[in-house]
């Protein structure tokens, strides 16, 4: 017992040390957090308003109702233009975010084609003036009332809310995966490991104090997450700590599992490394971290259903009360990510090779 | 030249013989560019994403009918954004738990009495022109707070506001050529070509300054600052070769590496994805030998300022995400808050890559070209200098 209290101590001060590893699993959430904090804040709670630029010649058909609906769509900006020209200029120039234009016969909305993700959202706003014009000058009414309802699968959250579980699962992949793929390599391959299994110590200790550095590891990397987006940002949490801590340590044994995986094809340290860098970008990308699955073309929502993370992903929404999933779900997956990562691990440290050829 | 040629040589056999430094420079950067296509080449276009929507008809009748039909003819269409996964008689609460677990973006209700109400309604405006007391009753469901969901109940709103429209003009309640027309233009941003914007022209530059990032910081950086932990620059001073030979011999092999980047991102972009710029006339090439001077001495400042390799790999990390997310590469940077604008405002990136664009005819550059050109200019000195002064060869 006293023996793996200093190995994990060991172990621990070595991690703390080591400014790359406290870097990817500390750092780099937090600058994501920053990051993608400050641009989403707001987002799905109050959104700005949008700005619009208007040109119309007086006096035509429709003129003053329009202005009218513009003056009272919410949410809407209108800025006076003076031609058609200088709406296409400030559209162009991401002065506005819309422009309009209208010369007796047809409403002419004029987009800038960068704004790729927004434009959508002010298309919309486009045809909710559009339909609102339609019943001011023809008197054309609804015949369908179309009523929107939400069918809730949670509690309200916002937009940087819905991405903390994927910033939080970055901190876990990094603490987990490198573990293996970075100290243990590393430390084989400088013949620490062989030296020390020569020694009392039993493989089972060493890679217990391996998991229990990692896994407070992850755990700081998350707490630290949590606090930072609590001051900095106000977000507001209904963490269910029964689930989610349980889930965290779990999620991290997995993916120490996965860099188990990736050390029977690639046994020098500096490849793994580097495999595993690769790796953590790709499932980054194609895992709904930074852009939701179902934005993805389908061909590529197909590989998320490969990617570990995806699945780290979910299990974090379901704890953090974001994207409830079914309760038996939750824990099978969670089970099965245990167990098949308990046998990976052990399988490792009972018939692995400790020392380099 | 023969010992700058040699320190070239060295660096390009040390990276070419590394299978990761490969990928992270040559492949990644083209990955990276042709993900970025597939997603976003067409976000603009459409809904954006496949709708999975249900239908529950409780009413059964002829306009219901009509409203089905109408959904299940854009579904059948080629390249739909509609999938219709069910048209159902009964059955709200199952269609509705689908769409909890997601199998659903919407599900469209067709109240009992829909078709009733229609005829109602527009007996009503026939009498009373400008009065509607009767509404047919829709319901359109989606899951709060999805995005995909959100845009996948506006998609059906819109179909449901033309039929409304077209239920309208067959009823003889108002003639089409009353209603006003709405259309929707794309402004230039670029050179006026006539040609609409292409999300790719956009890109492809930014995946190239993206690439400059990467070799002028990360591959500067680890490269000189490893070599120095391991005592072997202190070597090579013992030799007759200058400091000044050597890091020629650096410089020029980064200047080449850009150039294979560019070459490789452009035939890509070219021959797979059909991008139209050209970055090989004078005034984009000036732009980019620019950015990788500038980003080059971003790098020897990082190395100066960093004792260890160690370090010198913390600090890349930390100065290289906030430069390529805050630079406008992939995006254009707009309604960012206060503090993410200052940071905006003094990255280099951002002016280079307006500039770059500019030159290509791509985007008008929201910056000056006085700016494009002093800001990173200002930059690069200040690198110079510090590391000019700081930095130690062993």
């Amino acid at each position: 017992m006293k023996r793996s209290l200093v190995l994990t101590k060991t172990l621990l001060l070595s991690f703390i040390r080591d400014r790359q590893s406290v870097f990817f699993t500390l750092a780099l959430p937090l600058i994501f957090l920053i990051i993608f904090g400050f641009m989403y804040s707001g987002e799905w709670g109050e959104a700005p308003d949008t700005r619009l630029i208007f040109f119309g010649e007086e006096n035509l058909r429709g003129s003053k109702e329009l202005a009218e609906i513009l003056a009272n769509t919410e949410r809407l900006k209108v800025i006076q233009g003076e031609s058609i020209e200088q709406v296409q200029k400030e559209v162009g120039r991401l002065q506005a975010h819309m422009g309009l234009v209208w010369q007796g016969e047809k409403l002419k909305f004029f987009l800038n084609p960068t704004r790729i993700q927004n434009n959508p959202y002010y298309q919309e706003i486009a045809r909710g003036i559009a339909a609102a014009f339609d019943t001011e000058i023809t008197g054309l009414l609804s015949l369908i009332e179309t009523e929107i309802k939400e069918v809730n699968t949670g509690r309200v959250f916002s937009a940087l809310e819905y991405m903390l579980p994927g910033i939080i699962a970055i901190a876990v992949v990094s603490s987990g995966l490198f573990a293996i793929t970075g100290v243990f390599l590393h430390i084989k391959e400088r013949g620490v490991l062989k030296r020390l299994v020569a020694t009392p110590m039993s493989r089972i200790s060493f890679i217990l104090s391996l998991m229990i550095t990692r896994l407070l590891a992850a755990l700081a990397g998350t707490i630290i997450i949590l606090i930072f987006s609590y001051f900095v940002f106000r977000v507001t949490f209904e963490i269910n700590w029964i689930l989610f801590l349980p889930f965290v340590f779990i999620s991290t044994l997995g993916m120490m599992a996965l860099g188990v995986l990736i050390t029977l094809f690639i046994k020098r340290a500096d490849s793994a490394t580097q495999f595993s860098g690769l790796l953590t970008t790709f499932m980054i990308f194609f895992s709904g971290v930074y852009l939701p699955v179902e934005f993805l073309p389908d061909y590529m929502q197909r590989i998320a259903v490969f990617l570990p993370l995806t699945y780290v992903n979910q299990g974090l929404r379901h704890a953090m009360n974001i994207e409830p999933m079914p309760l038996q779900s939750f824990f099978l997956m969670s089970f099965l990510i245990f167990i098949v990562s308990l046998g990976l691990i052990f399988t490792m440290a009972g018939r692995g090779k400790w020392q380099d050829s | 030249m023969g010992p700058v040629f040699w320190i070239f040589r060295q660096y390009f056999l040390r990276d070419f013989r590394n299978r990761f430094t490969i990928f992270w420079t040559l492949v990644f950067p083209v990955l990276l560019m042709s993900i970025m296509i597939l997603i976003f080449g067409n976000l603009g276009e459409g809904t954006g994403i496949n709708i999975r929507a249900g239908i529950v008809d409780e009413d059964l009748g002829t306009f219901s009918q009509i409203v089905v039909d109408v959904f299940q003819e854009i579904a059948a269409e080629e390249e739909s954004w509609l999938e219709l996964s069910a048209v159902e008689k009964e059955g709200l609460d199952a269609e509705l738990a689908k769409l909890r677990q997601g199998e659903r973006h919407a599900v469209l209700h067709l109240k009992k009495g829909f078709t009733e109400d229609i005829y109602l309604g527009v007996m009503e405006q026939r009498i009373l022109p400008g009065e509607v007391s009767v509404q047919a009753k829709v319901a359109i469901y989606g899951k709060s707070q999805s995005q995909s969901s959100e845009i996948a109940v506006s998609a059906l709103t819109q179909v449901l506001q033309a039929i409304n429209r077209e239920i309208s003009i067959r009823s003889d309640l108002i003639a089409r050529d009353e209603l006003v027309d709405l259309s929707f233009a794309y402004v230039e941003v670029g050179e006026e070509t006539g040609q609409p914007f292409s999300y790719v022209d956009y890109i492809v530059p930014g995946i190239m300054l993206m690439a400059f990032l990467s070799t002028g910081i990360s591959a500067v950086v680890e490269g000189i600052t490893s070599l120095r932990d391991r005592g072997i620059l202190k070597r090579y001073f013992a030799t007759p070769i200058s400091t000044f030979q050597y890091s020629s011999g650096l410089v020029l092999y980064n200047l080449c590496l850009a150039l294979l980047q560019v070459l490789l991102i452009y035939s890509f972009g070219r021959f797979v994805f059909g991008t139209e710029i050209n970055p090989f006339k004078l005034e984009p090439l000036m732009y980019l030998i620019y950015s990788i001077i500038v980003l080059m001495g971003f790098g020897l400042f990082m190395a100066a300022i960093s004792r260890t390799a160690n370090a010198a790999n913390s600090l890349i990390n930390i100065v290289f995400y906030p430069m390529m997310f805050l630079g406008g590469l992939f995006f254009p940077l707009t309604e960012l808050p206060l503090f993410l604008q200052i940071i905006t405002a003094v990255n280099p990136v951002t002016y280079l890559i307006n500039g770059l664009r500019d030159s290509l005819g791509v985007f008008v550059s929201p910056t000056s070209a006085f700016l494009n050109i002093m800001v990173p200019m200002v930059w690069l000195l200040f690198c110079i200098y510090i590391g000019v002064r700081r930095f130690r060869w062993d």
